[in-house]
């Protein structure tokens, strides 16, 4: 390429003003619509695990390796190992460390039962790590023992209301325990698995179960933090063979990395389609113009011009448009990703109601990272390259006569 | 206008070019639509598929049962008038009810659905998910089981087992069964609870001979949530007929996730196919508006020689309608024929961690594509009038210069 | 049919203790339930049981015959319908066993009976918890005379559960003759509203005892046990190691 086709090629394209720009137009729409609809995509996934981080599991949790595939007391944190578990976070910047002992059982009033999971807690920990207080629709979130926190579902299900006594029913080594919990408030559950869900104090979900250990300790890392990081510095802290793991959210939500690699997937072809159609666009106009000026490069070329600097003339043409355009459309599509990340879209308002059933918070927040710029970029490379290549080819290989003529 | 053909076929290469420039935004709309629509498609069958159906029938809720639903005890005059009304492509009769599983001194709550195999069997999300073993048959006493379950219990293929029947409603059946089948769901959950077993066998569980917890049934004809509808008319004929204590629920409120899900995602295709939509109008507007300008010397001259401008601005719109038309034509035709032969050879499947997660909702992991004469006659119009529309306005101003001025024109 | 079996244990327990408690002359509330307490030990008890359960709307019926020892230890024979013979329920203190001839015992984790025992009902909690006294606040008032009661006044008992008592109920009623038969034991929710009544009527004479001998149970939502007690026995010898998983499979090689 040499500096003269660079500078023919662009006063080519600033002499046809309209056809540049919509050119470029075009490379800008597919570029700022790839990112937008990818960081959109992006920020509604992480969306729903934040939402899922923020009301239920937490950052990370701490909890016994045979936990996971059978989640009974038993099988939870011994009480040794959960002050090997309190060790390895000491010092830790975290904002919260909440311990849990989660029964299963069930939960009965005068009209009905149905089962139930009894998740024990401390609630001035939890609160620092999840934001169920923040969910209470009636009534007020659980204090000291023998007080319950229902959901609203449960607490329709077995015609609860606020003031009564449940009983709840477990399974411990002895035998059945039970007891009498008063109903201080009902939540309305963000996310549907936590529908049959009772907050109650430790102390309760060890008289039940009758384990003197934990099921887990839920951390709450500060924001910004990584997950990643803080997850090995607590998993190298622990002891060999101590059995505890730590889980992050995909390890407690394992269907969860499958889902959100199936929306992945789902947008390529959507990419793909994006940069065919923008390149086709790009194209398409190229080739226009090199028909157009058919009559004028024969000149051009008639008059001594090299055949080849006609065709990197050409070459740059498609580049330069391609390249503007993708620093426009990539410019205004993280203007307006960064701009969703600060307000989020109000999916709520959009879609009134919904929301809760599937776990989405009601203001999405898209997302500024990933590499939503290579998909852009894909859209550009391809677009030079196709748009380049046939007119290219064809200025290469210009008779001078018959382009005159017939131009 | 045949002077406007005499045109198109002088200049070749621009007409192709503008035929093209229609023809490919218009196969791209198609083929997104195609997506699209078979996505929603794919998960509205999801979601209607054995475990909600179109429409169940139920027994109502008087008392509180936990997890149980209410029994009917005598389903068939039910029966009778669901088989009586038209527009309903099959049903089947269900069973459902929590029990206790027991082998040796280890035991488990379970809950167990009774269906009836050869009606569900094309269709049970289980059925496709067995690991071990063989899915039910009619006539025995076999159950099928969760992998997390077997474990729990101990359990392979040809152990027995006991179940112990636990509906509020009913009496207690104790049957010793031999496990025929062992499935996976990567849902933990699923595979610890779901237990299949064979009508029959629920309902000695139950000891409640013909009786059901519910009627489960499809609609003729409903594609999608876009005409499910229809479900709605039809059971409305039901309604009457019913014995008394009984509802009919339609798949929203039987599958709300998914309700909820296909009632964002619809408005959100809409968006994406309005983005498409928007690309290719731009293509096409970059197409048709340039090849019209670049001709503006050339309408001067014509002018010049005395044309009116309404006649020369007729020739354009019929140049650029006839093109469009054609391109739009040959590219909604295009989008079909490869839609089309996709679909012959099943799809376009799918490859990585999605593959597990798709399987776990029954789902074939597999892209498929979806033409529907409604869309498809939507993106070659819209394309067309954005096509006419195009050139319309160099066109008009084109016409509106004085010739002379039209023949310098120089952009 | 369980929960009925369980149902059953309650009222007859009550039955059998406050019939001990009858040997005696108080009027005391507390006094009452005291001797149910100690009549509780080593109360030995047999009959025949036939139920007619009416629930959701079918009939079913089943002839049990019955034994039980003090709180702890109780056990049913199933006789009636023929495919049930010679299954039964077993109580051993915190356990509840179920036999079936030819799968052998199953124990019962309480959550799943509890489970299937819906709406109102004492449930194995109820039961295996055994002094009432614990959980509940009792208080006697005498009912005013009744114009067309020719006999003496009532009592009533009202037994009201101590707020962190694992306990339901609002208030239970106990309607007692001042000859110590019950004659109605009334389960409230704790809006005052009734879940269940069961009635006692047809007494008969054992003993020092009067003991009425049909026990009908409704609740709320229409559904309706009638337990008919045949040949009740009293305090008779019998060895706890009856009270075994041994004892039904002997009925079964027996057959």
């Amino acid at each position: 390429m040499s500096l003269l086709a660079g500078r023919i090629a662009w006063r080519n394209l600033w002499r046809h003003t309209q056809r540049t720009v919509l050119m470029i137009a075009i490379v800008a729409f597919g570029s700022c619509l790839i990112l937008l609809v990818w960081g959109i995509i992006d920020g509604f996934l992480a969306s729903m695990t934040g939402s899922q981080i923020d009301y239920d599991l937490g950052d990370f949790q701490l909890r016994a390796v045979r936990y996971a595939d059978d989640p009974v007391p038993s099988n939870g944190l011994t009480p040794d190992q959960v002050a090997e578990a309190e060790a390895a976070l000491a010092d830790l910047r975290v904002d919260g460390a909440a311990p849990r002992l989660e029964v299963y059982g069930m939960a009965r009033s005068a009209y009905g039962t149905d089962g139930a999971v009894l998740r024990g807690i401390d609630p001035l920990k939890e609160r620092l790590v999840t934001r169920i207080a923040d969910t209470v629709v009636e009534g007020r979130p659980i204090a000291e023992p023998g007080e319950v926190l229902l959901s609203a579902e449960l607490a329709e299900s077995l015609d609860v209301r606020l003031g009564e006594r449940i009983v709840v029913l477990a399974q411990g080594e002895s035998g059945t325990n039970s007891r009498a919990f008063t109903a201080v408030g009902f939540f309305s559950p963000p996310l549907a698995q936590l529908d049959h869900t009772l907050f109650a104090s430790i102390d309760d979900a060890r008289a039940l179960s009758e384990w003197e250990g934990l099921t887990a300790i839920a951390v709450n890392l500060p924001r910004g933090a990584s997950t990643g990081r803080a997850v090995s510095e607590v998993a190298s802290r622990l002891q060999e063979g101590s059995g505890i793991e730590v889980a992050d959210y995909y390890a407690l939500n394992p269907l969860a990395r499958v889902m959100i690699g199936g929306s992945v997937i789902k947008m390529i072809p959507f990419v793909v389609m994006i940069s065919l159609l923008a390149g086709f666009g790009v194209a398409n106009t190229a080739f226009y113009s090199v028909l157009e000026r058919t009559r004028e490069f024969g000149v051009m070329t008639a008059v001594g011009m090299s055949r080849r600097l006609l065709a990197q003339v050409v070459l740059l043409e498609s580049v330069f448009v391609s390249a503007i355009g993708f620093l426009v459309g990539g410019g205004v599509g993280y203007g307006l990703l960064i701009y969703l990340e600060r307000f989020g879209i109000r999916f709520g308002d959009l879609v009134p109601g919904m929301t809760a059933a599937l776990g989405i918070p009601s203001v999405i927040y898209a997302s500024t990272s990933g590499w939503y710029w290579v998909a852009a970029f894909s859209v550009v490379v391809f677009t030079a390259l196709v748009a380049a290549w046939y007119p290219a080819r064809r200025a290469n290989r210009l008779e001078p006569v018959t382009a005159i003529r017939e131009g | 206008m045949k002077a406007a053909l005499r045109h198109l076929k002088r200049n070749r290469g621009r007409t192709i070019l503008t035929l093209l420039a229609v023809l490919i935004p218009v196969y791209f709309i198609v083929f997104m639509f195609g997506f699209a629509s078979a996505n929603l498609s794919d998960m509205f069958e999801t979601a209607t598929r054995l475990d909600a159906g179109h429409f169940q029938i139920r027994h109502e809720a008087v008392r509180g049962l936990g997890s149980a639903i209410p029994l009917i005890q005598d389903p068939d005059a039910a029966l009778a008038v669901v088989d009586a009304t038209e527009g309903v492509e099959w049903r089947t009769v269900r069973l459902d009810l929590p029990a206790l599983a027991s082998v040796d001194d280890r035991s488990q709550t379970v809950y167990v659905q009774g269906v009836i195999p050869e009606e569900i069997a094309p269709i049970s999300a289980i059925g496709e998910l067995i690991v071990e073993g063989t899915y039910l048959t009619t006539g025995q006493d076999g159950v099928v089981i969760g992998e997390e379950l077997a474990g729990l219990l101990k359990l392979a293929v040809g152990d027995e087992m006991v179940l112990l029947g636990a509906h509020p409603e009913a009496g207690i059946g104790v049957l010793k069964v031999p496990v025929v089948g062992i499935y996976n769901a990567p849902a933990a959950e699923l595979g610890r609870t779901v237990v299949h077993a064979t009508l029959e066998t629920a309902r000695r569980l139950a000891r409640t001979p013909g009786a059901a917890t519910a009627i489960v049934g499809r609609i003729e004809e409903v594609s999608g949530p876009w005409n499910a509808d229809r479900i709605e008319t039809v059971t409305s004929g039901f309604a009457d007929g019913l014995p008394a204590g009984l509802e009919v629920l339609g798949w929203e409120e039987l599958a709300p996730q998914v309700a909820a899900y296909l009632r964002v995602m619809v408005p959100m295709l809409w968006v994406f196919a309005g983005v498409f939509f928007a690309l290719g109008a731009l293509v096409v507007v970059n197409t048709l508006y340039l090849s019209v300008m670049e001709r503006t010397r050339e309408l001067g001259l014509i002018l010049s020689l005395g044309a009116t401008r309404w006649r020369v601005m007729r020739t354009i719109l019929v140049e650029a309608a006839l093109i469009a038309v054609a391109g739009a034509v040959y590219g909604a035709v295009a989008g079909v024929a490869v839609i089309w032969i996709i679909e012959a050879f099943g799809g376009i499947p799918i490859w990585g961690s999605a593959v597990q997660f798709m399987k776990a909702v029954g789902l074939n992991p597999v892209l498929h594509l979806r033409a529907s004469a409604s869309q498809v006659l939507l993106a070659a119009a819209s394309m067309v009038a954005v096509a006419v529309l195009a050139a319309w306005f160099p066109a008009y101003r084109a016409s509106k210069l004085e010739p002379v001025e039209a023949m310098r024109y120089v952009e | 049919m369980k929960r009925s079996i369980v149902w059953l244990l309650l009222p007859l327990t009550l039955l059998v203790a406050i019939s001990a408690a009858a040997q005696e002359e108080s009027l005391d509330a507390g006094a009452i339930l005291d001797r149910v307490n100690e009549a509780w030990q080593g109360d030995s008890f047999h009959a025949t049981v036939r139920l007619e359960i009416a629930l959701a709307g079918s009939t079913k019926y089943h002839t049990l015959e019955i034994w039980t020892l003090g709180e702890e230890l109780a056990l049913i024979r199933v006789l009636e319908p023929e495919e049930d013979l010679n299954t039964g329920y077993l109580q051993l203190g915190d356990e509840l066993w179920y036999y079936a001839p030819g799968i052998g015992a199953i124990e019962l984790p309480a959550i799943a009976l509890a489970d299937a025992v819906f709406g109102a009902g004492p449930s194995l909690e109820d039961l295996s918890h055994g002094t009432l006294s614990e959980d509940y606040e009792e208080s006697v008032q005498v009912l005013p005379d009744d114009p067309d009661d020719e006999s003496n006044a009532h009592w009533l008992l009202t037994l009201v559960p101590h707020p962190d008592a694992p306990v339901v109920y609002g208030k239970l009623e106990i309607r007692v003759t001042t000859d110590f038969a019950i004659e109605r034991l009334t389960y409230y929710d704790q809006r005052g509203d009734v879940l269940q009544t069961a009635t006692f009527s047809d007494p008969i004479e054992i003993g020092e005892r009067t003991f009425p001998t049909t026990i009908v149970i409704e609740d709320a939502f229409g559904d309706r046990t009638i337990q008919r007690i045949g040949d009740p026995v009293f305090d008779f010898e019998i060895d706890p190691s009856f009270f075994s998983v041994e004892t039904f499979e002997s009925w079964g090689e027996s057959e």
